[in-house]
């Protein structure tokens, strides 16, 4: 049997690509040794952080 | 001593390049596009980069030191403790007996199990490395992998921010069970 809930359900997933967008102004920053390059890295991990508590927070609608 | 600690970063920023290629791999050949947890998961392996890559840009570009070498292993560290708890997540979607897991297995395990194998490496390398940059002497080293690492590394940040686009189109919400490129549909 297969579960289909895969995801952190229902919101703007368009984010993902924001993530992305994210690392790589990180790496852009890292190196011009831009003074950015730690409060971005730090924003993205707490931006995905969130999501995922988001997720793991949210009722299961698992297909059992 | 300096030398060696770089080339130990640059072989750490190679193989998390090789694991977001592989994943690459699986998406293109056997046709099954990463989930959102996926997505996560790749962000993390990408994030968990930074920190090396901090590292190697660093030194390129001026000193390295115990104080770089720090910072870019507490980067790694917590990028792949983000990544763990996002690849133990999924892994815990499909831990009750019956459940045939998210996608194709690889070599007998699903890739959300490889990546929470990975994530747990890199914690460990990262925590060996970060004892290790106590022995570091502040020194100007030249390094000539650095340009062609972060090119690549740069590359595969590109290839899947593509990828995630085509993914979800233009469409404001991507498929929890994705099977294909809705930017095409």
């Amino acid at each position: 049997m297969r579960a289909t809930n895969n995801t952190i359900s229902g919101e703007a997933d368009v984010i993902y690509a924001n993530f992305m967008l994210l690392v790589l102004l990180t790496l852009v920053a890292a190196w011009r040794q831009h003074v950015l390059e730690l409060p971005l890295f730090a924003l993205t991990v707490l931006w995905v952080l969130i999501h995922l508590v988001g997720d793991m927070t949210t009722p299961l609608t698992l297909s059992f | 001593m300096a030398q060696l600690y770089l080339l130990a970063v640059t072989l750490n920023v190679w193989v998390l390049f090789a694991v977001l290629a592989a994943a690459f791999g699986v998406q293109l050949w056997l046709g099954e596009p990463p989930c959102p947890l996926c997505v996560i998961q790749r962000t993390a392996l990408m994030l968990a980069g930074l920190g090396p890559l901090h590292i190697l840009l660093r030194a390129n570009n001026g000193m390295l030191t115990a104080r770089v070498a720090a910072v870019g292993q507490g980067m790694a560290i917590v990028a792949a403790s983000l990544g763990a708890i996002a690849a133990t997540r999924q892994i815990l979607l499909h831990i009750l007996p019956g459940d045939a897991g998210f996608g194709s297995p690889v070599l007998g395990l699903h890739l959300y199990t490889w990546c929470f194998i990975a994530f747990a490496c890199q914690i460990a390398a990262s925590g060996v490395l970060a004892i290790a940059a106590g022995w570091l002497a502040d020194s100007k080293v030249s390094w000539p992998a650095t340009r062609v690492t972060a090119i690549a590394f740069a590359a595969i940040v590109i290839a899947n921010l593509l990828s995630v686009i085509a993914e979800a189109g233009l469409h404001w919400e991507l498929p929890s069970d994705p099977v294909g490129y809705l930017l095409f549909k």
